[in-house]
């Protein structure tokens, strides 16, 4: 009957209270770890991925052209005219091919509406020429003063830029261009990043659209395309030019679209994937912008930036995912944009970032698994952060509170020192409780002892 | 915030009564000489409870013992295997009604036949609960004036119907409550929170000291333990389990909790049934209760709306709390679906634990709020005064529940 009972006692056997002892000081260990071993406090600022070489002053890319100077020219090196800079100025009434900044043939016509019938009044292999479909630029395209011109399949369905300084295609002063349905891309891809210095690489070419002018594009792909140069970048409308691209695709340029002082353009429904620096980039002086339904992934800094004085912008039902730095930044007073509806997560540095831009609303956005989810830093009075989902980035936030938004699951960085402080403290409070186990036993034994002895 | 930690702190006393029963609790079983097993019912459950006796029969009990069977008059006193089967006289007059006035002619039985020392064991079954072997054993050796152990839900646990199912895993809070305040607040404190009629284990000495005359018609047992501690009697609390059944009609459940929640508010706001102590503790309990639930639910949806922000440090420690409150459904779950009915299949034995146990963590939302729920429905249904018998089998269930209308009747 006693081994029976001894059985029935079985559930308290003589390490049971050393095991729950072991086991509560665990749990409370790797909670500890989890909760208290993390920085929930500022996190270092994410360097960039890589630097960026130094602005350098430099002349207006049409400029050079037409003056037959390299495209590395700068304020204080003009450079001289080449032969070899070549450049196909497109005008109402005249198309005037110009060679080291000098007219080498004036074609009195009007001004061709497709660049397949610039290609054919041309009649020049070694400027331009088509084969099928596809049109190959050996020289810069000027769409210029009013002029309109429109490349688009099935006519011309591909569009090749041959690499070689001075090739680009332009509309300027007040010019149309349209592109349907085109693939456009450099005639190698090596697309610099911004670790090479841009007078390595002074031959990429790229899409302009300047002075007064418009680009209108659709259904387009464009890759390889620009350089670390002034407006120069891949696809860029400047000086109070406008238009549209929606629906297009941009690979492997160094910034997919770049604006300055663009007024009004809408950017829809595109794609940027592995630009070397940023997605789109409206610039300085921008404003009245539309960034809306684009996704912008695993560019090589941030997947959507606005920069120096944008402003009265629209970035709505973006994605920005896996880009090196931010998915979106309002940066350098750029102010009274509405970032709102966009999901930006697994971005390297942070989710959505205004730094030094005020008067901004950053709502309904979902913001996961970056390093930090919302990063405000410098001035950014009146900027409205709201109802914006914020979940499993390392932190939260920095540098404001989120108070109005949904924020859970973000946690700080693993502190090593702590952890390690905290599992010191659990190994010695389980051998205090070891030992405090051990005495109660031994107490009670000596009690149950005395009780034997008192019968 | 503070409802959000609850689970923290819940886990605590877990482990802290746990601990303290391995490494404190008390056995002599020298100091003990006779064991009554009372199964007190109104006499409606004769197959059930003949069930149960025969279950005790065929323990290999260390200790010789005596079972008991009390019942109302007009029922069958057919308990074969019982060694006294009492019918509580219908002149038999007491402050206490129903059960409890049952439980007082018994003590008067074995005070007349002096049975009223430390030496003598009593452990109190109801009509529905199946204590094991190993229960038994170490309820007769506690060294205690006064003792309980777990209960849990086991039997056709999530079994039958799906309101059975249902009510099953809403008694999982039943079993995490018992793990946690009565391990801590009878086997530590000394100062009961809850009390429950099953497998409640006395002394002759604790009996006769603290008597069944209450002015209750319910909650007989956190009468009897709240008392017993306010005279210095001593607790213990052990880890074996007593094994009883959920209701098995919302009906049935209903009418259960309507009787433990007007039963602990009349022992609450009665002096001459409560002392102040016990009932400002019991009361606070309540009170916390429906904190925890309101607290936590408005939290939820502030933070959800996002009108609330919460610290990520402190957010993480609710992650924590939150992964425990699963874990102890879990538990809950897996303890409760560890009975091994008769015949069934090792495969269907564990596969059925283990789905019952993901149950138990998926309805764990539906469990807790039903359980609030229920609270405030049975406060608005309001006082039964009197002791609603439920149906402890699916075949009594059946047939419409007992209701006390008169002391003389029903238990």
């Amino acid at each position: 009957m006693a081994s029976q009972h001894r059985r029935a006692g079985a559930r308290r056997n003589r390490s049971a209270g050393y095991l729950i002892a072991a086991g509560a000081v665990l749990g409370a260990a790797l909670i500890g770890t989890f909760v208290l071993g993390r920085s929930y406090s500022q996190l270092a600022y994410t360097r960039a991925a890589f630097s960026r070489l130094p602005y350098v002053p430099a002349f207006d890319p049409v400029e050079d052209v037409t003056l037959g100077i390299s495209p590395n020219s700068t304020y204080r090196s003009g450079g001289t005219p080449n032969q070899a800079i070549r450049a196909i100025e497109v005008n109402p009434r005249q198309t005037i091919m110009l060679a080291g900044g000098r007219a080498v043939r004036v074609i009195d016509v009007r001004a061709p509406r497709t660049l397949s019938r610039l290609v054919r009044i041309i009649g020049n292999r070694r400027w331009i020429r088509q084969s099928a479909g596809t049109v190959t630029l050996n020289a810069a395209v000027l769409v210029e003063h009013g002029s309109s011109m429109t490349i688009a399949a099935p006519v011309t369905s591909g569009l090749v830029l041959t690499v070689r300084p001075g090739v680009l295609l332009a509309a300027v002063n007040g010019s149309t261009l349209r592109i349907a349905g085109v693939d456009v891309r450099a005639g190698n891809p090596d697309v610099p990043d911004t670790s090479v210095p841009a007078a390595q690489v002074a031959g990429r070419p790229f899409l302009l659209a300047s002075q007064g002018s418009t680009m209108a594009i659709r259904h387009s792909t464009f890759e390889y395309l620009g350089r670390d140069w002034n407006s120069s970048y891949g696809v860029s409308w400047s000086k109070n030019s406008t238009g549209s691209v929606t629906d297009s695709v941009f690979e492997h340029d160094f910034i997919g679209v770049y604006t300055n002082d663009s007024v009004g353009l809408r950017v829809t429904h595109d794609y940027f994937y592995h630009c070397s620096l940023y997605g789109v980039d409206p610039h300085s002086g921008s404003s009245r912008l539309a960034i809306e339904y684009d996704t912008a992934d695993f560019n090589g800094r941030h997947g959507i930036i606005l920069s120096n004085h944008v402003t009265d912008s629209v970035i709505a039902y973006d994605t920005t995912e896996g880009n090196g730095l931010n998915g979106i930044m309002m940066d350098e007073a750029s102010t009274g944009n509405e970032i709102v509806h966009n999901v930006a997560s697994k971005n390297g540095s942070d989710g959505v970032v205004l730094a030094n831009s005020s008067g901004n609303t950053v709502a309904d956005n979902t913001i996961n698994g970056n390093r930090v989810g919302i990063t405000v830093r410098g001035d950014t009075t009146g900027s409205r952060i709201m109802d914006n989902s914020v979940t499993g980035n390392e932190m939260a936030s920095q540098g404001t509170g989120l108070t109005r938004n949904a924020a859970h699951g973000n946690g700080g960085q693993w502190l090593p020192r702590r952890i390690g402080l905290i599992w010191l403290s659990a190994l010695t409070l389980l051998t205090v409780l070891l030992a405090l186990t051990s005495g109660m036993r031994w107490q009670r034994g000596r009690l149950s002892i005395a009780a034997e002895a008192g019968r | 915030m503070l409802a959000y930690f609850r689970p923290l702190f819940e886990i605590c006393l877990v482990v802290l009564g746990e601990w303290w029963f391995h490494v404190r609790f008390d056995e002599d079983r020298s100091k003990f000489s006779r064991y009554i097993i009372q199964i007190t019912s109104v006499g409606r459950e004769v197959e059930r409870v003949n069930e149960i006796i025969n279950e005790i029969r065929s323990y290999p009990m260390s200790m010789s013992y005596q079972i008991w069977v009390v019942i109302e008059p007009g029922h069958s006193t057919a308990y074969p295997n019982a060694d006294r089967v009492v019918v509580v006289p219908r002149e038999f007059t007491a402050r206490s009604k129903y059960k409890c006035r049952a439980l007082e002619y018994s003590r008067t039985l074995r005070q007349e036949l002096g049975w009223t020392g430390y030496d003598t064991k009593i452990t109190f079954l109801d009509d529905d609960t199946s204590p094991t072997w190993e229960f038994l054993e170490t309820a007769y050796a506690g060294d205690y004036d006064i003792c309980q152990g777990l209960t849990a839900p086991r039997v056709e646990y999530g079994f039958g119907s799906l309101t059975h199912f249902l009510l099953s895993h809403i008694d999982d809070l039943r079993f995490h409550n018992c793990m946690t305040y009565c391990s801590t607040f009878q086997g530590v404190f000394n100062a009961p929170l809850f009390v429950h009629g099953e497998g409640l284990t006395i002394t002759g000495q604790t009996e006769n000291l603290v008597g069944w005359n209450f002015r209750i018609f319910a909650s007989e047992d956190l009468t009897f333990g709240c008392n017993a501690a306010h005279l210095g009697l001593r607790w213990g609390w052990f880890h074996q389990y007593i094994e009883l059944t959920s209701p098995w009609t919302w009906t049935a459940y209903f009418k259960q909790r309507r009787r433990w929640m007007w039963g602990n508010i009349h022992a609450i706001v009665n002096r001459d049934v409560l002392p102040l102590g016990p009932a400002l503790r019991v009361g606070l309990r309540y009170v916390l209760s429906l904190f925890t639930f309101v607290g936590s639910g408005i939290a939820l949806v502030l933070d959800l709306l996002g009108k609330i922000h919460v610290a990520q440090a402190w957010y993480s420690l609710f992650m924590c709390s939150l992964v425990i409150w699963l874990l102890n459904f879990a538990a809950s779950g897996w303890v409760n679906a560890g009975r091994r009915e008769t015949g069934q299949s090792a495969a269907s034995f564990w596969g059925r634990r283990i789905f019952q146990t993901i149950c138990a963590v998926i309805l764990c939302p539906f469990s807790a709020s039903f359980t609030v729920i229920a609270l405030i429905v049975t406060l608005y249904m309001g006082n039964p005064r009197s002791f609603e018998v439920i149906g402890k089998t699916q075949k009594t269930s059946d047939v419409e529940v007992y209701t006390a209308d008169s002391q003389s009747v029903v238990l």
